[in-house]
């Protein structure tokens, strides 16, 4: 069948099977290659996207429920301070997780209060080199720019 | 009207619905999946389906043969939807707790109370007899 599915602002129009999932719409027939793809079941977070501003598993969306609406990818993602706190604060090692992790909380970000917000935001988002300490590091620095990371020693 | 289990957790009136969908999944797939939907898959371990029994919730199902509102929920004709959840007011005492190895994976055991109504989930506590040892250590 025929979409249309906006992505970081322009418009992508692809004939798709109905089964084609989002994740894959948005890297084959788009060639949109910062979204990464993990596990394909939903546990991993790497294919995290925004649908309609809310974060979401690209791997459990087909890509037909997402014509008409709206997706951000990493590419999509303005540099800003999020990024800049994970350069500083070296929250990656291969990279891998990391579009999906951005994308899962950058929405989130004016509401994470405390290290346990953070990490709840991530449980949905596995990175396999971290560790997450730096990330949680990272995130708290984003989310509290104004002298908040020196208070608790981040 | 709430679709999403992700909606729940924004929830004052309903603290428990809000505890227990805070338990479900993950933030980027609690966006997607729905209340009637964790309801109808019928795990044994969910956490909703166990919150909205202990509330007393009823169950509007639907079928091309008409409509029928349910106060339990068994599994459900083949062809037949459950399209509405009504959750009376919240007593209030509630308590909520789950043991999972990791936070958004399912839980080992847990438990639901609302009032004087408890539900146990999970696959350790099953038992008839573990329940009657849960009620008794929880009265």
């Amino acid at each position: 069948m025929k979409i249309s599915v906006e992505i970081n602002g322009a418009a992508y129009e692809r004939e798709v099977e109905p089964r084609t999932l989002l994740s894959d719409f948005i890297r084959h027939d788009c060639g949109l290659t910062g979204t990464h793809v993990g596990c394909e079941q939903g546990s991993c977070g790497a294919c995290t996207v925004q649908l309609d501003g809310a974060p979401v598993k690209s791997c459990l969306v087909l890509a037909v429920q997402a014509a008409g609406r709206r997706v951000r990818t990493v590419e999509g993602l303005e540099l800003g301070p999020l990024q800049r706190a994970f350069n500083e604060h070296h929250a990656l090692q291969c990279g891998f997780c990391t579009p999906g992790i951005l994308m899962a909380v950058e929405p989130l970000l004016d509401r994470l209060r405390d290290e346990d917000e953070i990490r709840r935001a991530l449980v949905g988002n596995l990175c396999r080199c971290t560790g997450y300490e730096a990330i949680v590091a990272a995130i708290r620095a984003a989310a509290q720019p104004s002298g908040w990371s020196e208070l608790m020693g981040a | 009207m709430l679709a999403r289990q992700g909606e729940l957790t924004g929830l004052d009136r309903w603290p428990l619905l809000r505890e227990a969908a805070l338990h479900v999944g993950h933030p980027a797939t609690r966006t997607r999946g729905t209340v009637c939907g964790s309801v109808a898959a019928g795990s044994p371990r969910a956490e909703l389906p166990a919150a909205l029994r202990v509330l007393g919730a009823s169950y509007r199902v639907r079928s091309p043969r008409g409509e029928r509102v349910l106060d339990a929920f068994p599994p459900l004709e083949p062809d037949e939807l459950l399209v509405e959840i009504e959750v009376p007011p919240h007593p209030e005492r509630w308590r909520f707790f789950e043991y999972a190895p990791t936070l958004g994976d399912w839980p080992h055991v847990g438990v639901a109370v609302a009032g004087d109504r408890i539900e146990e989930f999970g696959v350790a506590l099953g038992e008839p007899w573990q329940r009657a040892m849960i009620e008794a250590a929880l009265a």
